[in-house]
């Protein structure tokens, strides 16, 4: 399948008008790096592509705004793993931004893209999920948020209407919470992830708090497990609930076998993983000048 | 249909530019094909290789990904606009000066990277560079001397060393200019001459069937398709094959893997010939696949050749193995399973074809021997030799993958059918399903050791899967024969290769050609029958090994040179040296050591002719020419024919121009694989010039009537003493006018003996090289992941004519080999290949290769030139076992089956059975 023709749109209004207008044989492009391996592997894609690439303003600006921060569907990863903004207030976007891809893909894939990708193992959704993100969304018919873990339906399918598109995302910025995120990969960079976890949580007058919980590639959507969350929420760390946090999280994924790893493996490491990030959370919280306690506390 | 052009602007290198191109044109295209930038590659088209890697607006893209029209109004660099050879960048130069450039497919992204990675982050750390350059891929130099290169440019200026030129001097490649700055033309980077025909492959689809028909008429109806070729086209004979002519130019009526190529669409543009492609119909039965070699063996197994499924059976006796192993005090069996690795060329497959006028060809394309090669195109096309003139372009490497022909014979097809220039260029997903890969096997080990260690008697029985066709396999399982005991001396030695076909691709050459596997099993197996006999596995090695006086399980005695103990001794000790400096392991993981040992024959073996053949000649222009039929495709053959010929000479490397692989031009001088030619057609050049400047200097002293004894060649010319003569050129005259032949041809020829054909016994190979590694690895508990954090390499290599250049070997077969232990494996789902490109065929990147640490013994090999063997090979088939017994030694689990993944570690570490069954095992 070849695009029959690229339109530059100005604006995301444009582009939504565009859509509406020349109806499913219309889609947008963003950074393309999604788009072009599809094309080449011969899978469908739009024949109009509506090129966003290039519009320019708050579509990819990263703001706080009040008790918010919000993040332009055309911010690259590359931006969001230069924020100190979101480094502070959702480290587990910051560190999936700075592990997902290579220099060059960080540079032109966004995160609009990455949600319209919908891929279960796209990295910037679990801690997009698991820091309690809104999508915004926008067509010609207005706008509309949704809970980015209510976006996705299945593989490569989100509840997004053929002619809308993700404006942006914002995630509330929680006083004292930590977040992590962890991918497991054969290489140690450049690599698409056999899983990934990202835990949100505070601890208040020593147990836990506001926990979130998600999970990448381990089921057909990224996975939000509130069985795991429920099972962390207002306990006190110990050695006893890790062992049970482990195996119920193992639990809940849903994963397959493919070329990439195995049912098994994948189930296993999502206990190992998030054991991990419990584990992590607590140290910093120790040793809050440890290098991964980046805490909004000090924002 | 796309619409009609656009019309985008762009600064290129400065340069603005208005451009009206197809709205689906990607950068990349635009690029190469219509602004003739071709220093930008393309190795994967998927974002995964960044051999395309530019600056868009000053920010690194994968040119591969994005569509020209995503560019309208932006400002590119490409390699071209950082640097020229007259006036290379700094990070340009540091590539030159460091020897950071192999075959070169990679290395103007790599440029293009670097030199982004020094603006942004001028203070990075080696670990912080390997992460930023994550993005590019490269295959052949391990990475190490890329980082060596980046450190090199943050100085700031880089200066070439002058008059290091002579042996055993790390003298920059001849090559590596025109490499760094974009200059170097590859086969797909020749300019479309006019009348170019595009020619697109119909692959199968199918794994196993009758072909019943190929109908063609609708792409024939389609615009722009010119012809299709089917089997029917080919004037010749049919069917090719290294070892046996066995399988088809283009599917005549069996199909025996996924991905053969049926049918080649001829059209005047690619987009053309590739929608043609879609439009051929292929009529098929299905047959049964058989997926495995066990398979294809058992009885009533569909016949995949006439003459039955086993392809291969060679055996080796020596002594008497089971009288040997009934009287041993322990003995040890363990089975280890090898995967199909791909070589992963960074240039995929291409051939340009251009017709003579005359019923004749000439074919330019990446190859390993243009004579091979022009064999095969001359028998197919029903040609004599002569009407075919065979052109090696710079080969973005080779590692085996090019010793069988592809595109080659197609476009030729194509060029004397339609009497058109004819262009074939593949895709990274056709290279992936249609080339050769390593054969994977499943190798049985049973050892007796006597009661003090030593080694009584081995029987060893192997199993490998050859695939849809043989290529190399007779000759390459002739080689797992001789080296599957390991470097061992064992008196009493039984070992039986088998290779079967299957629809499982085909399996072919590649570095370490049956000996990658068989060693990797030696070696672990080494470390095995070291715990049974309660040695260490340095003691067991060393009580075992073969030295000086020993002799293999062929019968054949080391004689000559042999550094395989003191290859051992000084890896051990650096890499224990390392590894007191190191501080503990972290939290969740755990640390271990492994070595492995080994020696390979150097060269074609088992009598087959061995010959080089250089000619050196004094030209007018007062330069010396040598012309050798060998090939250079990254391991530095032009650079060393160079530095050989300006030792012997006495000249600079200025004065010294080398052409190879033309078949029209060039001596035969044999393939270029086997780690034989440094060896084999280093000598034929070092005794050609030797020759020539023997004979020129006696005319000299006759005619200056001047003492021999003071008569030099000089880049000034010719000198007595202090004086000079005469110029070159004007020595060229003189000769000229007198009658003197100003050009001398030498041959040398490797020695081998044919081995029995029951007992396998005979002088194998020679020479031997050997070597030791060391790697050190980390594993994950958690997640099982295995992190190489220390590869020490000893290679003893007889000389290094060029040190600089044998560690660039090592440091890129180590990379190869890490990938062939721990990630590296063509899969199938019964015969459908499942690994199509670089995103799930993964290949060690810059984060996974830790610095190897090189080092040189020097035995000298006194048959070669100044003293040198080989290396190009070796230097892979060592890692893998040293990794799985690192493994093994941080783990307390021995892993039997390569790729060692995480899943397998994860689950032997938690106790769990595995599906890999016998392959893990308590170690
Ligand atoms: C070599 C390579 C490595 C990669 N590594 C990773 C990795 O490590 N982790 C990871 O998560 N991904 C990875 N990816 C996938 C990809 O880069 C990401 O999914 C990226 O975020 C896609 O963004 P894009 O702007 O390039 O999307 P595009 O390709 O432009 O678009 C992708 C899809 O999203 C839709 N879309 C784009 N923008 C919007 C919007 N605003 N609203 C609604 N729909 C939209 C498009 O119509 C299209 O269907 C990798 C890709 C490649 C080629
Ligand atoms: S060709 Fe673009 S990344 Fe490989
Ligand atoms: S030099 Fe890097 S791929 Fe050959």
């Amino acid at each position: 399948m070849h695009p029959s023709s690229v339109m530059r749109a100005a604006s995301l209004e444009e582009a939504v008008e565009v859509l509406a207008e020349r109806g499913p044989s219309a889609g947008v492009v963003a950074g393309g790096t999604d788009l072009a391996v599809r094309r080449r592997r011969g899978l469908p894609v739009p024949e109009v592509w509506v090129d966003i690439s290039s519009i320019s303003g708050p579509a990819r600006d990263i703001v706080r705004s009040q008790d918010r921060v919000v993040i332009g569907a055309l911010a690259t990863f590359r931006a969001i793993a230069a924020s100190d903004l979101v480094r502070r207030t959702l480290p587990a976007l910051y560190q999936a931004a700075n592990i997902m891809g290579s220099v060059q893909i960080r540079n032109r894939a966004t995160l609009g893209g990455n949600i319209g990708n919908a891929s279960p193992a796209g990295d910037s959704l679990p801690p997009l999920i698991a820091g309690d993100a809104t999508a915004h969304l926008l067509s010609s018919r207005g706008r509309r948020d949704i809970p980015v873990e209510d976006l996705f339906t299945g593989p490569g399918q989100t509840c997004l209407a053929p002619d809308e598109l993700v404006e942006a995302v914002s995630y509330p910025v929680l006083e004292g919470a930590w977040s992590g995120f962890r991918r497991v990969a054969t290489r140690a960079s450049h690599d698409i992830s056999k899983m990934s976890a990202a835990l949100r949580a505070t601890l208040e007058q020593g147990r836990l708090a506001a926990v979130r919980v998600a999970l990448g590639a381990v089921a057909p959507v990224p996975l939000r497990v509130p069985d795991v969350e429920a099972m962390i929420d207002g306990r006190v760390f110990n050695g006893a609930l890790l062992d049970a946090v482990g195996l119920a999280a193992s639990r809940a994924a849903r994963a397959i076998t493919d070329v990439r790893s195995t049912a098994g493996y994948r189930a296993d490491m999502c206990g190992e993983v998030v054991v991990e990030l419990l584990e992590s959370f607590i140290r910093d919280r120790r040793d809050p000048s440890g290098r991964a306690g980046l805490q909004q506390r000090r924002a | 249909m796309p619409e009609a052009p656009v019309e985008i602007t762009m600064t290129i290198n400065g340069v603005p530019r208005t451009i009206r191109t197809p709205p689906d044109r990607r950068l990349l295209d635009l690029l190469r094909d219509d602004l003739g930038l071709t220093g930008t590659k393309e190795g994967c088209g998927c974002g995964e290789c960044g051999a395309c890697t530019v600056l868009v607006d000053g920010a690194l893209v994968n040119a591969c990904l994005l569509l020209a029209a995503q560019a309208d109004g932006a400002s590119i660099t490409t390699v071209e606009g950082l640097g020229t050879p007259e006036s290379p960048s700094v990070v340009q130069a540091a590539f030159v000066a460091e020897t950071a450039s192999q075959c070169g497919y990679s290395t103007p992204g790599m440029v293009v990277a670097v030199t982004k990675l020094l603006e942004d982050h001028p203070e990075a750390s080696r670990d912080e560079a390997r992460r930023h350059l994550s993005g590019n891929l490269c295959r052949c130099t391990g990475y190490r001397q890329i980082l060596n290169a980046v450190e090199r440019a943050r100085s700031g200026h880089v200066t070439f060393p002058a008059g290091a030129d002579g042996v055993g001097r790390s003298a920059w490649r001849v090559d590596a200019l025109d490499k760094v700055t974009g200059r170097t033309r590859y086969a797909a980077d020749l300019p479309w001459p006019e009348g170019l025909l595009h020619g697109v492959t119909v692959r199968s689809t199918e794994v196993h069937a009758r072909l019943v028909e190929v109908r063609t008429g609708r792409a024939l109806a389609m615009p722009g398709v010119v012809r299709v070729l089917t089997s029917k086209d080919i004037p010749g004979e049919t069917h090719f094959g290294n070892a046996t002519p066995d399988q088809p130019v283009l599917v005549v009526d069996h199909i025996r893997f996924y991905g053969e190529a049926i049918a080649v669409v001829l059209a005047e543009s690619l987009e053309a010939a590739r929608d043609g492609a879609a439009a051929v119909e292929v009529v098929t039965e299905p047959l049964p696949p058989v997926t495995s070699p066990e398979a294809a063996l058992a009885d009533g197994a569909p016949l995949l050749h006439p003459d039955g499924n086993l392809a291969v059976h060679h055996r080796l006796s020596r002594g008497d193995a089971r009288a040997a192993m009934a009287r041993a005090d322990v003995v040890v069996e363990r089975t280890y399973r090898t995967p199909a690795q791909e070589h992963v060329c960074l240039e995929p497959e291409v051939a340009v074809a251009y017709p003579d006028g005359a019923g004749g060809v000439t074919v330019k394309a990446p190859s390993q021997n243009v004579f091979f090669d022009r064999h095969h195109i001359a028998r197919a096309l029903g040609l004599s030799k002569n009407r075919v003139r065979m052109i090696q372009t710079p080969t973005g490497a080779a590692f085996g993958g090019r010793e069988d022909v592809y595109a080659h014979t197609h476009a030729a097809l194509g060029a004397v059918l339609t009497g058109r220039p004819t262009r074939i260029v593949w895709t990274r997903e056709e290279s992936q399903v249609a080339t050769t890969k390593r054969h994977p096997a499943v190798m049985q080990y049973k050892a007796g050791l006597s009661s003090n260690g030593k080694i009584l008697a081995m029987e060893i029985r192997v199993l490998a899967d050859t695939g849809a066709y043989q290529s190399w396999a007779p000759n390459i399982g002739r080689k797992m024969l001789v080296h599957a005991t390991g470097p061992y001396d064992v008196e009493n030695v039984s070992t039986d290769i088998r290779m079967a076909y299957t629809n499982n691709g085909i399996s072919g050459a590649f570095r370490g050609f049956g000996a990658t596997q068989v060693l990797f099993a030696a070696e672990c197996f080494a470390d095995e029958l070291a715990t049974a006999a309660g040695l260490s596995p340095v003691a067991f090695r060393r009580l075992n090994h073969l030295a000086i006086g020993r002799t293999t399980a062929t019968g054949q005695k080391i004689t000559g040179s042999c550094g395989l103990a003191e290859c051992m001794d000084r890896a051990v000790a650096e890499a224990e040296r390392m590894a007191s400096l190191r501080p503990p392991p972290p939290p969740g993981t755990v640390r271990g050591r492994g070595l492995s040992t080994i020696y390979y024959g150097i060269g074609y073996g088992n009598a087959i002719p061995d010959i080089g053949s250089a000619i050196v000649e004094l030209l007018p222009e007062g330069m010396f020419q040598v012309r050798c039929g060998a090939v250079e495709y990254g391991q530095g053959l032009l650079t060393v024919f160079t530095q050989i010929a300006a030792e012997v000479l006495g000249v600079g490397r200025g004065h010294i121009r080398v052409m190879t692989g033309d078949s029209a031009e060039t001596p035969d001088s044999g393939s270029t694989v086997a780690s034989r030619q440094t060896y084999v057609s280093g000598e034929a050049v070092r005794r050609a010039a030797e020759r020539l400047r023997t004979e020129l200097l006696e005319f000299a002293a006759q005619h200056w009537q001047r003492r021999l004894d003071r008569l030099t060649f000089t880049s000034d010319g010719l000198a007595a003493g202090g004086d000079i003569l005469c110029s070159l050129e004007a020595f060229h005259r003189i000769c000229v006018e007198k009658g003197v032949r100003t050009r001398r041809q030498a041959r040398f020829k490797a020695s081998s003996t044919r081995l029995d054909l029951e007992t396998g016994q005979g002088n194998a190979y020679w020479p031997y090289a050997f070597a030791a590694h060391v790697a050190g690895v980390e594993v994950d508990t958690r997640t099982g992941n295995v992190r190489v954090i220390s590869i020490v390499a000893a290679h003893d290599v007889g000389k290094a004519i060029n040190p600089a250049m044998v560690e660039g070997q090592i440091a890129g077969g180590a990379a190869q080999g890490l990938g062939f232990a721990l990630f590296e494996n063509h899969r199938f789902d019964n015969g459908v290949p499942l690994t199509r490109n670089l995103d799930t065929y993964r290949i060690p990147g810059f984060t996974d290769m830790p610095d190897v640490v090189p080092i040189l013994v020097e035995e000298p090999e006194p048959t070669g030139p100044f003293g040198a063997k080989g290396v190009g090979e070796p230097v892979l088939v060592a890692l893998p076992p040293a990794i799985a017994n690192a493994v093994a030694a941080a783990t307390g689990k021995r892993f039997r089956e390569l790729p060692i993944l995480p899943e397998d570690v994860r689950r032997a570490l938690c106790g769990r059975p595995g599906n890999a069954g016998s392959a893990t095992e308590e170690g």
